[in-house]
């Protein structure tokens, strides 16, 4: 018997508009339209990955997922629940199933605190008390971030690129989550370095049996570590397919381009897609397709009509006017 | 015929409150007229600082402690202040990684491209001068728009005559990239030195920037240094390619041998570190340990401690040589050397 896959996280056309303000008043004169629509669910026990380039809403949507953005529009079920929808102290109690690492270690680590205290601070918030508990679980966890147990008493400062995100990571873990939300965890990070971090994180997935969304703007890293991939664009998901079939057989125009533009070690002179022009604002996006002002096959269609997102084979989700 | 650019030995530290930082400790390399070679390494490594000492750009408590940079056959280090100033912008330029903090945000595009011009081909006056004619539309100050705008238009603004008058903040960050080669590349240089151009760029501006500089490569004929973490875009642009790791050389090769059979064990370790697409399903390996504190480096060999080749009592003890193992290939590591050899050379 085929088990359907059960959903940890489902967002339902999630939108997320900044208010840009202006006048004497301070009215709202216009949006930021950062996300503006997004549909997608993350399997229990899956890695997700989502890729894109800077400004396409990517990063506002992990922040909506872990509740450090509220959404302007539309519903986030985590397990079955609508975390718009439930008490802030449910919300309290979801969060602990939530951790979180971001691009710069450096900014999420108080300078003034010793790496014991940093690690163990999500415990001392979510109210545990026995304090021999707390500090077995802190070198536990930096066990499992393999980090040596002296570190508990060294300094942000003491630590190199590499040992700080280890840090982060432990913090995010110490609550023993089921969700991890990993924002460019390795972009601040040396490029001999990154690989450490890119298996530490895959094995401790593993490990924990935890759910993971996993945001980068690079293609090659969504790659390793993703089982499915959602590409974003102005906002938008434009393909969101499992990893093997959106880089062997991508769909739509935007993802063909990302994939061929990356430089490849080693090679050159590739027919390389080169597109046109740059990302339109978010304030104002293009009518119809927000892809077509930069897209090769554009016709007379995507200006008027915005594509639907749907289901091109089973899983493999397009929005583009080509191929529906 | 001499070579157009030479570094021998080239130490650049920087004299902190922490200590002395050997940022780059005993460099050198070679460069012939119309070559192109990429400057790879990690944050740290000393590229950049290298890229600075070759314009005598490094600030304090920076300072270029020993070497000679001959350029043209001519030494750098020995130039003075003013014979530097004509050096740079007109025989050697440099692009940076953020073009926001290169561009005055008070001056327009067309001004700042057309003070380069004058200022190095002494074709018309100074700014105040300049300005005036163009005020009223004076032949020389024209020409000088003429060039601007031509140059702006090679470098792939649509429109150049009315973005000429645009401000920086007018143009998005490729656009400025844009502006920024065209300023680099307006007086034609000998050698142009390019830091981390697209790092801060999208995957999709970075193709259009690097698709640039190639068609600018081909008419022009410019010898560039391309510094970059990235050997995706060193590959796609350069022909020779060196491995910088903690202020030193450890690999000069050209590209195809060294994604080929990389000879150095950094070199070979990073590449094998290194996600690249088609990288699912398979296991990256991880070079294990940390980069060294440059201001107490490892004694001998700089990669010994993370080095899985490492032989103990040479490299934990003695700097290796920067030696050719095949023309045109050379490498700094004791692996290269014989054992017969390593008592010739005095060790």
């Amino acid at each position: 018997m085929i088990k359907k896959p059960e959903s940890l996280i489902e967002l339902e056309n999630i939108k997320k508009y900044f208010p840009i303000r202006g006048g004497i008043i301070s009215k709202v004169v216009s949006s930021v339209h950062a996300v503006d629509g997004v549909t997608f669910n993350i399997r229990k026990g899956e890695t997700f990955g989502l890729v894109g380039e800077s400004g396409c809403g990517k990063t506002t949507t992990g922040r909506i997922i872990i509740g450090l953005e509220k959404a302007t529009e539309g519903t986030i079920m985590f397990e079955g629940l609508d975390l718009n929808r439930i008490a802030e102290s449910e919300v309290r109690e979801l969060r602990r199933k939530m951790g979180a690492i971001f691009q710069d270690p450096h900014l999420s680590l108080d300078p003034r605190m010793r790496i014991g205290s940093v690690i163990r601070e999500p415990l001392d918030i979510q109210g545990f008390v026995n304090k021999s508990e707390k500090d077995e679980a802190v070198l536990k966890i930096l066990e499992k971030v393999r980090l040596e147990p002296s570190y508990i008493n060294r300094f942000p400062h003491e630590l190199s690129g590499g040992e700080k995100q280890r840090v982060a990571i432990a913090r995010a873990l110490i609550n023993n989550p089921e969700f991890l939300l990993a924002d460019e965890p390795i972009s601040s990070v040396d490029v001999s370095i990154r690989s450490q971090i890119l298996n530490l994180i895959k094995d401790l997935i593993e490990e924990l049996g935890l759910t993971c969304l996993f945001i980068s703007h690079d293609l090659s890293v969504i790659e390793y570590m993703s089982d499915r991939v959602g590409v974003m664009y102005l906002g938008r998901l434009v393909e969101l397919a499992p990893v093997e079939t959106l880089y062997d057989n991508p769909q739509h125009p935007y993802t063909e381009a990302l994939l061929s533009a990356i430089p490849v070690p080693g090679e050159r002179s590739k027919e390389r897609i080169i597109l046109k022009g740059v990302v339109p604002s978010p304030i104002n996006p293009p009518s119809g397709c927000r892809f077509r002002t930069r897209c090769p096959y554009v016709s007379i269609k995507c200006s008027k009509e915005e594509p639907k997102f749907f289901e091109i084979e089973k899983d493999h989700l397009v929005a583009c006017n080509l191929r529906s | 015929m001499s070579k157009l650019l030479e570094i021998r030995d080239l130490k650049t530290y920087y004299f902190t409150r922490d200590g002395v930082v050997k940022a780059v400790d005993g460099v050198s390399l070679g460069m012939e007229k119309g070559e192109n070679l990429g400057i790879a390494g990690e944050s740290g490594s000393g590229k950049s600082t290298l890229g600075l000492s070759i314009l005598r750009l490094v600030r304090t408590p920076g300072r270029i402690v020993g070497g000679e940079i001959l350029f043209k056959g001519e030494d750098i280090l020995k130039k003075s202040y003013d014979e530097m100033r004509r050096i740079r912008g007109a025989e050697i330029s440099i692009i940076f990684q953020d073009p926001t903090s290169s561009l005055n945000p008070v001056y327009t595009i067309g001004d700042q491209i057309g003070e380069a011009i004058t200022l190095h081909q002494h074709k018309v006056g100074g700014g105040m001068l300049n300005w005036l004619l163009g005020r009223f539309n004076l032949s020389r100050a024209r020409e000088v728009n003429e060039k601007v705008e031509e140059i702006l238009r090679e470098t792939g603004i649509s429109d150049a005559s009315k973005r000429r008058g645009d401000y920086p903040h007018q143009f998005s960050g490729g656009m400025r990239q844009r502006a920024m080669i065209a300023m680099a590349l307006s007086c034609t240089p000998d050698l142009l030195i390019a830091d981390e151009p697209t790092t801060n760029l999208d995957v999709t501006i970075e193709a259009q920037i690097l698709e640039l500089m190639k068609e600018l490569q081909k008419e022009f004929d410019t010898a560039f240094i391309l510094i970059s973490h990235n050997l995706g875009t060193i590959s796609e642009l350069c022909d020779k390619i060196a491995i910088m790791y903690a202020g030193n050389l450890m690999e000069l090769s050209d590209i195809k041998t060294l994604f080929e059979s990389p000879k150095h064990p950094y070199t070979e370790a990073l590449l094998e570190a290194i996600p690249r697409l088609g990288s699912r399903g398979k296991r990256l390996s991880s070079i294990p340990g940390d980069i060294p504190d440059l201001i107490d480096p490892p004694q001998g060999c700089n990669f010994h401690p993370r080095c899985k080749y490492m032989i103990d009592g040479i490299c934990n003890r003695y700097t290796p040589p920067f030696i050719e193992v095949e023309p045109g290939i050379k490498v700094s590591c004791f692996k290269y050397i014989p054992k017969s050899e390593l008592s010739g050379l005095g060790l």
